[in-house]
């Protein structure tokens, strides 16, 4: 019981973190004190994502080429959402004056 | 056998040959339909001004035909090859998930059936191109029901893709026979890995950009219609899937090519990990050349360019592979028999095809050649000329081991001729009508009848070469001479054991020695020796007798070869649930009730532990755990990043547009429109769902089943509170008059909340399916624990999902 305490002591740390995280980022949004909101808040959200990727224990154990192929699919993701936001941004026909 | 068992027989069946069998036939049958429309076509344009097929018709037999080549014919044929042939070369009894390989299949019959019954409605087929552009789509320029029909068929294709992505990928890493390294992997094997990789990552887009389109015209929302959004997005989202897509069919006929010609020229392929090399860069190369579709959408120059560039640089692996190809031949022993010819038919079609694609990736070029015959002719000449050749090279090479029975060479041969002349008068001439528009369904220019005309002949020399590679097989099927067990002297394992392959296809456990030998060793004797020491060759077992014994060593207790009728009843209800979704809401509510009931009954087995999922100790599994079912989930989620990196892109492609600042409806910030606070406690919810799944974990792991309990209720309770509060919000949202109507960020709000919580739904069903285990005296032991983490790397997603969802919308 004692090791199964200390294991959830551990989770409940993360969860700590992740809503505290949470609030401090609605603060500082709604405060107007970060500069770029939007980026402020991607890079919050990757923090997180991150923290809940160790949350169950036995990520440490999977074979590391797996954790690589969803990050593959995650990095696709990227480009397909940076070539879209490029793209429009610079796109003649849509692109008014 | 009766007649009604051998019906019942194909419609339970979960055994891997069966599904491939079916696979094949059902993707023939679509050939003949999308074929004949060909025809038809080829037909009206041998004259002009012909009445033969005009307008909306002409469009719908090309849309029909284009869309059923590609999603329901060439794609599903070398999936069914694949299924029969795949965990026979890696020495696997079956796929790791049989009965979720009847459900790819039946729901890939069934899509198909929703797409043609467009066919059988007033308005007709979709009549709008293969590429269904935006807005044309939309219902104000396409109102039919036939459009609606379409979209849904995609969707439910992509699931049926889906699922099978994820059966294969585990299957082919982490079922190998002993000894049966990467690098031993045939090249067939090896190109549907590749292939499953592309379609794991393509489809998603593909299945977003359905179902958006299907609410854009049902639920008033314009996606595709808004200025912000519009066709540029769509064009983003359908070549997103669209340029892999083309790789997704061109692998699998690649690695036949590459195991036929390896065998008929009786040596091993030339450079066979510098060809694999080049397969894997292809395969990440061709995520980033997809707006050589989109040159002349007005796109930036440099954004062109590099596109321009990548799109040139992929030729160079193919370039690659083609001249391993040639290599192996020039150094060979050639034999040529019918899959001889017709690999190295699409390996000359295949140096055509491919460069003529060059020149359409310059960008100065492709202007020109744009929406011409010459880009017709490009892709059929890999898609005809390369693909289809190709895998039926694949069919006539594993005819013998699938069917038991030779056919006829000289038949086989005349095949090949008329399909070669067929493929050369039909396309050739398409190039050199370089000037004269595709999707037209007339002209005038007096000099483009006669090449229109070699064209038409072509079609139909092609159509009966096809007819009499029917007959051949079917007179194969009647009376050819029984096959021999190996009659190629070929080196890969499917071809050590009888043909037809036994039901348990290895009588034992092969072992791949490392010499490159093969015995198959009693389970008795894995004991006895160990793995290793029969792997390095240092004990002489005898192989176990190929053939005779009916079952493989542990056959009895596994999902392998049960007869399920849970897959066919379950694709039957999405069946009618999409189908009347469309035409009629009472079949929709049967369709609903009928799929829920045999989810029910099929997981009410599973909480019953009557399978056992789990992966015998000595496969070769690396990099995969050795857990089918948790190996499975991080697949699943590998595909849900692609999706909802879909739906995220939607959003950011709207929000960036600088055209949304001049619309009346511009993007306000998140914290005007959203109360801030609730959706920081639903927040705080979700995060706490999670935290308390752990204690099931905990709970499972250390046996002790209160601490599950609590888990279980814990999280079932926190999820279905965050979708309680979501209805709530929504409601309120509605009642302020922030519906569908209020903009297109409302629209993308409503998109982006409704996928993830249908997504926390589907984890509520999860952990009610495990609170049954619990209940039941099931969740324990090993296989208890996987479906536990399993589950819990979902949830992990959900909440990874909503921390994104949850600033981009409410705060900024
Ligand atoms: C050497 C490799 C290849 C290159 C450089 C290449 C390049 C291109 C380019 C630039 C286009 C756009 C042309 C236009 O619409 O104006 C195109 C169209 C197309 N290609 Fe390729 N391609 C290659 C291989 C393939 C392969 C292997 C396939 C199929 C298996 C394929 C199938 C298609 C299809 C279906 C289209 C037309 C789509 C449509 O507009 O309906 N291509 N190709
Ligand atoms: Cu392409």
């Amino acid at each position: 019981m004692e090791k199964i305490m200390r294991d959830f002591a551990k989770y409940l740390g993360v969860w700590i973190v992740l809503v505290a995280t949470a609030v401090i980022e609605v603060f500082f949004v709604l405060e107007g004190i970060t500069r770029n909101p939007m980026v402020f808040v991607v890079a919050v959200a990757l923090f997180q994502s991150a923290l809940i990727a160790l949350f169950f224990q036995h990520l440490r154990e999977e074979p590391i080429v797996i954790k690589g192929m969803t990050v593959s699919g995650a990095i696709l993701i990227v480009i397909l959402i940076v070539s879209a936001v490029t793209s429009v941004l610079t796109c003649t026909p849509y692109f008014p004056g | 056998m009766s007649f009604r068992t051998w019906v019942m027989k194909w419609l339970t069946t979960t055994d891997h040959k069966d599904i491939g069998i079916l696979y094949i036939v059902t993707s023939i049958g679509f050939l003949l339909v999308a074929g004949s429309l060909a025809l038809l076509f080829r037909v009206q344009l041998a004259f002009p001004y012909s009445n033969f097929l005009v307008g909306s018709e002409y469009y719908q037999a090309v849309t029909v035909h284009g869309l059923v080549m590609l999603l329901w014919f060439a794609s599903p044929f070398a999936i069914g090859l694949a299924n029969y042939i795949v965990p026979l070369q890696i020495g696997a009894k079956d796929l790791a998930f049989p009965r979720l390989n009847a459900l790819s299949y039946w729901l890939y019959l069934f899509s198909g059936i929703l797409l043609l019954l467009s066919a059988f409605t007033s308005a007709g087929a979709p009549d709008v191109g293969w590429t269904l552009y935006a807005p044309l789509t939309a219902r104000i320029y396409t109102p039919t029901v036939g459009m609606d029909l379409a979209a849904l068929s995609i969707f439910m294709l992509s699931l049926s893709i889906t699922i099978g992505t994820i059966n294969f990928m585990v299957t082919i890493a982490a079922m190998r026979a002993p000894g049966m390294g990467w690098f031993k992997l045939p090249m067939f094997t090896w190109s549907m890995l590749f292939t499953m990789l592309l379609m794991l990552w393509a489809f998603p887009p593909l299945m977003v950009g359905a179902a958006v389109l299907f609410i854009d015209r049902n639920l008033g929302t314009e996606f595709f219609l808004n200025p912000a959004g519009g066709a540029l997005l769509w064009d983003h989202l359908f070549w997103f899937f669209g340029h892999p897509e083309v790789y997704i069919l061109l692998f699998p006929a690649l690695g036949a090519m590459a195991d036929i010609i390896t065998t008929f020229s009786r040596r091993p392929i030339y450079a066979k990990k510098y060809i694999l090399t080049a397969f894997l860069i292809a395969t990440i190369i061709s995520f980033i050349v997809w707006m050589h579709h989109m040159f002349i959408t007005g796109t930036n120059i440099y954004t062109r360019l590099f596109y321009s560039i990548t799109t040139i640089l992929i030729s160079i692996p193919f370039e690659m592979a083609v001249m391993s190809f040639i290599f192996t031949l020039y150094k060979g022993r050639l034999i040529y028999t019918v899959p001889m010819l017709f690999a190295v038919g699409s390996l000359l079609n295949f140096i055509i095809g491919g460069s003529t694609g060059v020149y359409l990736g310059s960008i100065a070029i492709d202007r020109g050649f744009r929406g011409t015959y010459w880009v017709v002719a490009h892709f059929h000449y890999i898609l005809v000329g390369t693909v289809t050749l190709g895998l039926i090279a694949g069919l006539y090479y594993w005819w013998p081991k699938i069917t038991g029975r030779m056919y006829s060479e000289r038949v086989g041969k005349i095949h090949f001729v008329l399909a070669m002349v067929g493929v050369a008068l039909t396309f050739l001439p398409q190039f050199v009508l370089l000037d004269m528009p595709r999707r037209y369904f007339t002209y005038d220019v007096p000099e483009w009848l006669t090449l229109n005309q070699i064209s038409t002949v072509g079609s139909f020399i092609f159509g009966v070469s096809m007819l009499v590679g029917l007959a051949n097989f079917l007179l194969s099927l009647v009376k050819g001479p029984p096959a021999p067990s190996n009659p190629w002297n070929a080196w890969t394992l499917e071809w050590f054991i009888p043909s037809p392959a036994p039901k348990h296809n290895f009588h034992g456990v092969p072992i791949v020695r490392e010499d490159n030998t093969v015995v198959f060793a009693s389970e008795e004797a894995i004991e006895k020796y160990g793995i290793e020491s029969i792997r390095k060759g240092e004990v002489d077992i005898p192989s176990t007798p190929l053939a005779g014994g009916q079952h493989g060593a542990h056959a009895s207790h596994s999902t392998h070869h049960i007869a399920t009728l849970d897959p066919l009843i379950l694709s039957t209800g999405f069946f009618l649930a999409f189908a009347g979704l469309v035409l009629s809401k009472p079949v929709m509510y049967l369709g609903v009730i009928i799929a829920m009931a045999a989810l029910a009954r099929w997981l009410w087995k599973d909480v019953r532990n009557l399978f056992v999922e789990d992966l015998p100790g000595y496969v070769e599994n690396w990099p995969f755990p050795k857990d089918k079912i948790r190996s499975a989930m991080w697949v699943f989620i590998a595909s849900e990043i692609a999706t909802f990196g879909s739906i995220f892109s939607v959003y950011f492609f709207i929000r960036f547009n600088p055209v949304g600042k001049f619309m009346s409806d511009a993007w306000p910030p998140g914290y005007l429109v959203h109360d801030v606070w609730l959706g920081l406690i639903n927040t705080v919810i979700l995060f706490t769902g999670t935290l308390l799944f752990t204690l099931v974990y905990l709970g499972v792991k250390n046996g002790n089943e209160k601490l599950s309990l609590i888990g279980l209720l814990g999280t079932l309770y926190m999820a279905i509170l965050f979708l309680v509060v979501k209805y709530f919000e929504w409601g309120e949202l509605l009642a302020a008059g922030l519906g569908l109507d209020a903009g297109i960020y409302m629209q993308a709000y409503y998109l982006t909340t409704g996928a993830h919580g249908l997504h926390v739904f589907l984890g509520v069903l999860a952990t009610t399916y495990l609170l049954l285990k619990l209940f039941h005296g099931t969740l324990k032991g090993k296989q208890a624990l996987s479906e536990v983490l399993a589950v819990g790397i979902y949830w992990g997603i959900v909440e990874m999902v909503w921390t994104l969802v949850f600033p981009l919308y409410y705060l900024v």
